[in-house]
């Protein structure tokens, strides 16, 4: 597959997607055919050693682009390159070789993990299929990967019901570290979780991160949690990207309307820090209502129905804006920012 | 001060189990006054939900039971002991309800209008003749409390199911139902939870100006405490069946007394800044049918020393009127400074300052 | 290392089941009911088949010599009941591991794989599954001679469509689960996925369809033979027994009728346990 030197010529680019769509065709009931379109034109890109986030609320595809990424799903269109080499050509030893450096942490730590079989079980059936340590190095190596995540030898023996939350997150990530990976897709990996449990996940995400190198695509909805760990974030809307850049410059000057909303909407507790730097939208833009996003926009800049911006106008419903780079590394898609 | 318009002591709320019996409610006591919002603050496991489904009976007994010695008054009335057809009048009466789950809150197989006109007709004193008038006067009013909570086009959205709106949409025909028989209480069981954080703002705002107009006192339970700070007038605490601490809004933000609220503040990810590490409160939270003896903070708590082997009382914690928290760290100040809180773990993973066990 | 956990687990399950009252008392029965069917050679007062002078034992009443009372060719029904426990419970628990075998096996492949294999499969079922079992029963056993071995095997050809159906849309729904992705992402094969993953999580509700599936087949075979297409005398099975007697139901009522309650108290056994299990293996509760 290349190692280090391939991904350094490529830019220090692990994983990348270009021009990605997926849309689903569902036929109503009476034959009619609809097509959705989950994700529209996404490109990104995942370096060595940093953490892109991928933000939006629910039903903006950034799960799906996670899919995509994976290769569980093939795109409509567009393409996903490992190291420089394309996904849909891949061969049946590259994509084993593939589904080794880049692996996924899930939402949901009760359906992620097989209750039939116990912690121990789990581990080794993935040094096992990847022949990643003989067979009486097993034990050992389920020990240290166990240790890695801060459970201990004894864990391997129970089945997943018998852990909290926070636990089975943990075996979770154990598990996708057996395979030694390059980049995990972190699929809302503390959403589901308590507050203080959250904390510690996310500090052993970090420190995993720092110890062995690893990339994340770190896929949320809640701007603080994003906050504290990504170096890079990018905002999806409906399927597409409508605004990407380094996390401190998204934080405090957001550019694209939507990106402000969101930040404008997280709920912060008392009291408010001195230098409040990420700025609160004020009384001129009171959330618009709910129901207002028509369905299907097909021309026009599809925030529209929800846009307050003050210079938004008819400019705006007339072609889809494009995602452009306003700066080094900042791209909006927006015609009047 | 506004009367008390619920009065809870020593609330204890046990289930029989297949590992034994939760304590999910272990002696609870607080107030809720008059057009106030109180928030129950706790992570999972706490007691908070439970607490809240015992006021109005909502719990199935068997396996769940409300041991002697509980009291929930209402205005003074007691409703531990109410007779069935009481509870349901004060259900949806005198005090609602809203859920975290509106899809499985509304009944799929009838319109949002029907189920707010069954709301109003139930509740209010509505001609419920056999004549047109009590119906036509029920949808009327389910209209204007639609058009009320925000919903687009009421009179067409009248004849909607609920698989044909958004969560939020969802959300607000549930606060339709709830305060169009105006009650005196409304508990809103992590009413928000679901939503997208956008959503979630618009349906804050509503219930705060809703509250304000109709004076409902309001019961938050929740586990985000940035919603805390911007809904709640006071908050309790809850961790492992208990009320921890109790304080007004600032005052809890400002200074937090309990262990468990510092660390709590202390873990949620700041949006202003980001830092090394997330202050963390190790270990997890215990079962409710093995609650630790002595303070059932003790295991994770940074500052606990031999004193935590008995349980503290909830008490004073200091001159503001209306806090209390249950620790002794109130008679030893002092071991909170010389202590290292919650503070990041040294990068061995030991952490220093974890107080003896 | 694995088999404390798995030890630890069978005795929850054994655990929830217990407390079930009623299927204890299945299980119970059940075991009885094994117990004498593998001891019947021991137990038997009398040889099943052995006939005496018949004018003089035929069509005796239950006694103290006779527990049961004696059938028109004078064999003592106690003994023949007994003996036919033997061919009742073998029959039942072949022919249902028969059908399991086939169901689970088409319903995973159809659930696994989709698309056209799925419907051809799954057509193919709903088309087997419109006929009435006991037609197909009945025209399948008259095609051959009738044996003991040929009732088991049609018995469980006839019987797999309906697991099928159950163990398909479990697969579908075990399918979607994210420890399946999770399996995906980890570059397992699919045969791996559908052995290893997919299938230990859809046995809970084929074990409770296979306990209560025996029920019915004991029944199904009692009615072919009942109608003299299943076992041949003079082999004892309850349900030939039940046949021989239903001329002489007013006068000599026990031999129907103690074959007819041994038939009665099995099914029900079964069906009590299988209830019982329902509950102990689910899932649900094991989160």
């Amino acid at each position: 597959m290349g190692g280090r030197a391939a991904s350094e010529r490529n830019g220090g680019v692990l994983l990348e997607a270009e021009g990605l769509s997926r849309h689903y065709a569902s036929s109503g009931l009476w034959g009619a055919e609809r097509k959705t379109a989950a994700v529209q034109d996404v490109s990104l890109r995942i370096l060595r050693g940093e953490t892109l986030a991928l933000v939006g609320e629910s039903g903006c595809g950034k799960s799906t682009t996670a899919r995509l990424l994976l290769g569980l799903e093939p795109p409509t269109s567009g393409t996903v390159r490992y190291r420089g080499r394309d996904l849909g050509s891949m061969s049946r030893t590259d994509l084993l070789e593939f589904r080794r450096r880049v692996q996924l942490v899930f939402q949901d730590p009760f359906g992620s993990l097989n209750p039939r079989m116990t912690v121990g079980g789990m581990l080794g059936e993935v040094l096992s299929v990847h022949a990643l340590a003989a067979r009486e190095e097993r034990g050992k190596r389920i020990t240290e990967l166990l240790g890695l995540v801060g459970l201990g030898p004894e864990a391997a023996e129970r089945y997943p019901h018998e852990f909290s939350g926070g636990q089975r997150q943990r075996i979770g990530i154990a598990r996708a570290l057996a395979v030694e990976p390059d980049v995990i897709v972190a699929d809302e990996p503390v959403s589901a979780l308590d507050v203080s449990i959250q904390a510690q996940v996310l500090n052993l995400l970090g420190d995993l991160q720092k110890r062995l190198g690893l990339s994340y695509l770190f896929i949320a909805h809640d701007l603080a949690v994003v906050r504290q760990v990504a170096d890079r974030v990018a905002v999806m809307y409906m399927g597409r990207i409508v605004e990407a850049s380094d996390a401190a410059t998204l934080y405090h000057e957001p550019l694209h309307p939507y990106t402000r909303s969101l930040l404008a909407a997280v709920p912060r507790p008392w009291p408010p820090s001195e230098k409040r730097r990420v700025p609160r939208e004020g009384a001129d833009s009171p959330e618009p209502r709910e129901g207002a996003d028509p369905p299907d926009r097909s021309t026009g800049c599809p925030y529209l129905g929800r846009c307050r911006h003050p210079a938004r106008d008819e400019e705006c419903s007339l072609a889809l804006p494009l995602l452009e780079e306003r700066s080094p590394g900042r791209w909006v898609r927006c015609i009047k920012t | 001060m506004p009367s008390p318009l619920i009065q809870i002591r020593d609330l204890r709320t046990y289930f029989a189990t297949d590992r034994g019996e939760a304590r999910a409610v272990d002696g609870i006591s607080f107030e809720v006054r008059e057009g106030e919002t109180v928030a129950l603050v706790g992570e999972s496991g706490c007691g908070k939900s439970v607490t809240a489904l015992s006021i109005l009976r909502l719990l199935p007994e068997p396996p769940g039971r409300l041991l002697a010695g509980s009291s929930v008054r209402l205005r003074g009335e007691e409703l531990t002991s109410a007779a069935e057809s009481r509870l349901r009048e004060v259900r949806g009466g005198e005090i609602s309800m809203i859920f975290q789950e509106p899809m499985t809150s509304l009944n799929p197989v009838f319109t949002i209008g029907q189920q707010v006109s069954e709301a109003i007709r139930e509740h209010e004193a509505m001609s419920t003749g056999p004549g047109e008038r009590g119906g036509a006067a029920a949808r009327r009013a389910a209209i204007e409390w639609l058009d009320r909570v925000g919903i687009p086009d009421p009179e067409d959205r009248y004849g909607y199911y609920p698989h044909q709106l958004s969560g939020g949409m969802r959300q607000r025909v549930m606060i339709a139902m709830a305060l169009s028989t105006r009650p005196a209480l409304l508990i809103a069981d992590e009413p928000t939870t679901a939503l997208d954080v956008t959503v979630q703002r618009q349906i804050l705002e509503l219930l705060a100006s809703l509250q304000t107009e109709l004076g409902t006192a309001v019961l938050l339970i929740t586990h985000d405490l940035g919603i805390v700070a911007q809904v709640a007038d006071r908050v309790l605490v809850m961790y492992a069946g208990q009320i921890v601490e109790e304080a007004s809004v600032e005052a809890l933000f400002r200074a937090p007394q309990h262990p468990y609220t510092e660390g709590l503040l202390q873990a949620v990810p700041d949006l202003e800044e980001r830092r090394e590490r997330l202050a963390e409160i190790p270990g997890n939270v215990p079962r409710a049918t093995a609650w630790p003896t002595g303070c059932r903070f003790r295991p994770r708590c940074p500052y606990a020393w031999s004193r935590c082997r008995d349980v503290p009382d909830l008490g004073r914690s200091g001159p503001a009127e209306g806090s209390s928290v249950r620790c002794w760290l109130t008679d030893e100040p002092e071991r909170r400074r010389s202590g290292s809180g919650f503070g990041p773990r040294s990068p061995d993973g030991r952490r220093e300052g974890v107080g003896e066990s | 290392m694995l088999s404390r956990a798995r030890r630890e687990r069978g005795r929850e399950t054994w655990r929830r089941f217990r407390r079930h009252r009623q299927a204890i008392l299945g299980l119970a029965l059940i075991v009885l009911l094994t117990g004498t069917a593998l001891l019947a050679p021991a137990l038997a007062p009398y040889d099943p088949d052995a006939q005496t002078d018949i004018v003089a034992t035929r069509y005796q009443a239950p006694s103290v010599s006779h527990p049961m009372g004696t059938d028109r060719f004078g064999r003592d029904i106690f003994s023949r009941t007994l003996y036919g426990a033997r061919i009742s419970l073998s029959i039942g628990f072949l022919a249902i591991l028969i059908a399991i075998t086939l169901g689970t096996a088409i319903g995973a492949i159809a659930g696994f794989f989709g698309g056209r294999l799925d419907t051809v499969l799954m057509r193919g079922v709903d088309l087997l599954l419109s006929f009435p079992r006991l037609v197909l029963l009945v025209v399948l056993v008259a095609l051959f001679e009738p044996s003991i071995a040929l009732v088991t095997l049609v018995l469980g050809l006839t019987g797999w469509m309906g697991v099928s159906r159950i163990v398909r849309g479990q697969v579908l729904t075990v399918r979607e689960m994210e420890f399946v992705t999770a399996a995906r992402v980890l570059g397992f094969g699919r045969t791996r996925i559908l052995a290893r993953h997919v299938l230990p999580n859809v046995l809970t509700p084929v074990i409770v369809a296979a306990t209560l599936g025996i029920g019915n087949t004991i029944l199904a075979e009692a009615a072919l033979s009942f109608l003299g297409l299943g076992v041949q005398p003079p082999t004892a099975s309850w349900g030939n027994m039940v046949a021989s007697g239903r001329d002489a139901m007013l006068d000599a009522w026990w031999i129907t009728t103690f074959p007819g309650l041994a038939i009665v108290f099995t099914v029900m056994a079964f069906n009590l346990v299988g209830d019982g299990l329902r509950d102990a293996l689910d899932p649900r509760r094991v989160a």
